[in-house]
């Protein structure tokens, strides 16, 4: 018999219950496996700017990035971001090798003076197996 | 924590959280390992309340102030940077 646990909510019975409707955890469902977070600041004084964060796990793993896109309050929005109108546009992106996390920011032109991207990772023990 | 940094001009180039890092988080690195240094802030354990352990009291081991206040408010990250001849955080100058 395979061990694994299992939690139902109430009024169900753990041992016999089949639909994970009804279950609160069970660790027959593969689930992640939260590693570290933190933040990356990128500059950019030109029309492209990048940063990276050397996770060494030997392979892909499962991660989200955010970006604070607000200069004055903490706005986040996941990557990727694509912004563009008449003036010019702006794509912000973050993706992962075995080794590392990459932190870009394209631009039409650059700016009148220098721009720190503030970027949220969080980086979990799952390999995507891609 | 542990906090990256430049080490020519002391911006703070990135973070990784949290109170203990392990090995495999002591092997990560934000940058270029040339161009940036790193503060690694563990927690100690400095008081247990009760008997059955479930109340301990923890704070960094160094720059207690900074890294407990940094903890609780993130965006504080934005108004620090590195002194790169003490090696430690502190506030920026504000500018006239």
């Amino acid at each position: 018999m395979t061990q694994k646990i299992v939690l139902t909510k109430s009024g169900f019975n753990a041992v016999t219950e089949t639909d994970a409707r009804n279950k609160i955890f069970d660790s027959s469902y593969e689930t992640l496996k939260y590693f570290s977070s933190g933040e990356v600041t990128v500059a950019r004084s030109g029309a492209s700017a990048s940063g990276t964060f050397t996770h060494n796990l030997g392979y892909i793993p499962f991660f989200i990035v955010y970006v604070d896109y607000s200069a004055d309050d903490a706005d986040f929005v996941q990557c990727p971001f694509y912004f563009a109108d008449f003036t010019g546009y702006v794509f912000i992106a973050a993706w992962a090798d075995s080794t590392k996390l990459y932190f870009e920011v394209e631009a039409s032109v650059a700016p009148p003076s220098t721009l720190t991207y503030h970027f949220e990772y969080k980086i979990f023990r799952n390999d995507t197996g891609l | 924590m542990i906090i990256f940094y430049d080490k020519i001009t002391g911006e703070i180039t990135g973070t990784i959280r949290g109170r203990l890092h392990n090995e495999d988080q002591l092997r990560m690195w934000i940058g270029d390992e040339n161009e940036n240094g790193r503060i690694i802030c563990q927690w100690k354990k400095t008081e247990t309340l009760n008997k059955d352990k479930t109340e301990e009291i923890w704070e960094p081991e160094i720059q207690t102030e900074l890294f407990t206040e940094l903890e609780k408010n993130s965006s504080l990250l934005k108004e620090l940077v590195v002194d790169t001849n003490k090696v430690e955080i502190v506030r920026r100058p504000l500018v006239p």
